[in-house]
């Protein structure tokens, strides 16, 4: 699927992993351009098949490093690449952005440096999961989420409330 | 979301495997088509993937998707969870993966990288996307379900949709189509 010729790889830092950067590899031979998505040390390739398996195979190589620092970036690249069947979710900047957001705004979901408004990030000490709470687009609707992360990545989403932008004024 | 989505059959645990295609391939392809075949346009198509020999593959994927990758040959993307996937959105993609490989047998075709051909790829991409209006528009009409409206919705063409269901002209689909992608 890939030729020299007709394809670009590219790679960025990622920072809750240390030794290893996300890359992704795509074709340009014909439009629309096909890309695919790897977690790599630059030796093993992890695809980004759907669901959880690159992470976990993170999880199993001790790189995963999930801080109250790197914790939002992790969750913003969790959902922009784990399918959940509770669908599709995006944090939000705020929820004046949700008419501008679609499936097709690529550059927005794989964006790691959103900071929500209101975010608020606990640490659990007993159990070393992080409680985060943020505005999201859940499954369409704007909610207000209470995310749990478990120290080996696992994450767990539940709505709070429905948001409006009289919410936020 | 998923109040109609199924595990594509009852296999279970997807087993590991080293390759790029979707563990539960046969399933996803033969559910799909078995939704597909209950509309119009769906029946048209399976006919036709049979008849040209098509190849349709499944690969895993971040996302439903379809790619073309020869002039007989495309691969549908599903997650690895089918349990996140709805079964109306595959079966809609497997239409449309069947239909780009129809087009250049109808007079679409597809363009290189070359900013020259963008017309051929605005040509193609808006073909493609009025027959996912025609898909999406039968299957309301089958079973009165919004879910694949939602989609259409999601992927931001519900202006075009509105517009394919109160029967607009090609031309005036063109212009709604311009706006959404914001072509000049």
């Amino acid at each position: 699927m890939f030729t020299p010729v007709t394809s670009e790889g590219k790679c960025t830092r990622l920072p809750f992993l240390q030794n290893f950067l996300l890359y992704r590899l795509t074709n340009f031979s014909s439009l629309p351009t096909f890309s695919m998505d790897f977690i790599s040390n630059g030796e093993d390739f992890f695809y980004m098949d759907g669901a959880d398996t690159a992470i976990q195979e993170m999880v199993r190589q001790n790189e995963l490093n999930i801080t109250s620092e790197t914790v939002l970036a992790y969750l913003h690249f969790y959902y922009c690449y784990v399918r959940l069947p509770e669908g599709e979710i995006i944090l939000l900047k705020n929820v004046a952005e949700i008419p501008y957001i679609d499936l097709y705004d690529e550059e927005r979901r794989e964006s790691l440096d959103v900071v929500p408004e209101g975010l608020q990030i606990d640490r659990d000490e007993t159990t070393g999961e992080f409680l985060v709470s943020a505005p999201a687009l859940y499954d369409s609707s704007p909610m207000e989420v209470l995310i749990r992360v478990s120290p080996d990545g696992k994450v767990s989403t539940f709505p709070k409330r429905m948001l409006t932008l009289e919410n936020i004024q | 979301m998923n109040d109609v989505s199924k595990d594509f059959g009852s296999s279970g645990t997807p087993p590991v495997v080293d390759s790029y295609a979707h563990p539960l391939m046969d399933a996803i392809l033969s559910e799909s088509a078995s939704l597909l075949s209950t509309i119009p346009e769906g029946r048209r198509l399976l006919a036709l993937s049979k008849e040209r020999n098509y190849k349709i593959k499944v690969i895993s994927g971040r996302e439903p998707d379809f790619r073309y990758v020869s002039e007989d040959t495309a691969y549908l993307v599903c997650p690895l969870n089918t349990k996140a996937v709805d079964l109306d959105v595959m079966a809609l993609i497997y239409g449309l993966a069947i239909y780009e490989l129809e087009q250049p047998s109808i007079g679409i075709y597809r363009a290189g990288f070359d900013p020259s051909q963008k017309h051929i790829l605005f040509a193609q991409l808006l073909d493609i996307t009025i027959k996912m209006c025609q898909i999406v528009g039968e299957f309301e009409d089958v079973d009165n379900s919004t879910k694949l409206v939602d989609y259409l919705t999601k992927l931001g063409h519900s202006e075009l949709y509105r517009g394919f269901r109160l029967g607009k002209s090609k031309e005036e689909l063109t212009k709604i189509y311009s706006v959404i992608v914001n072509a000049v």
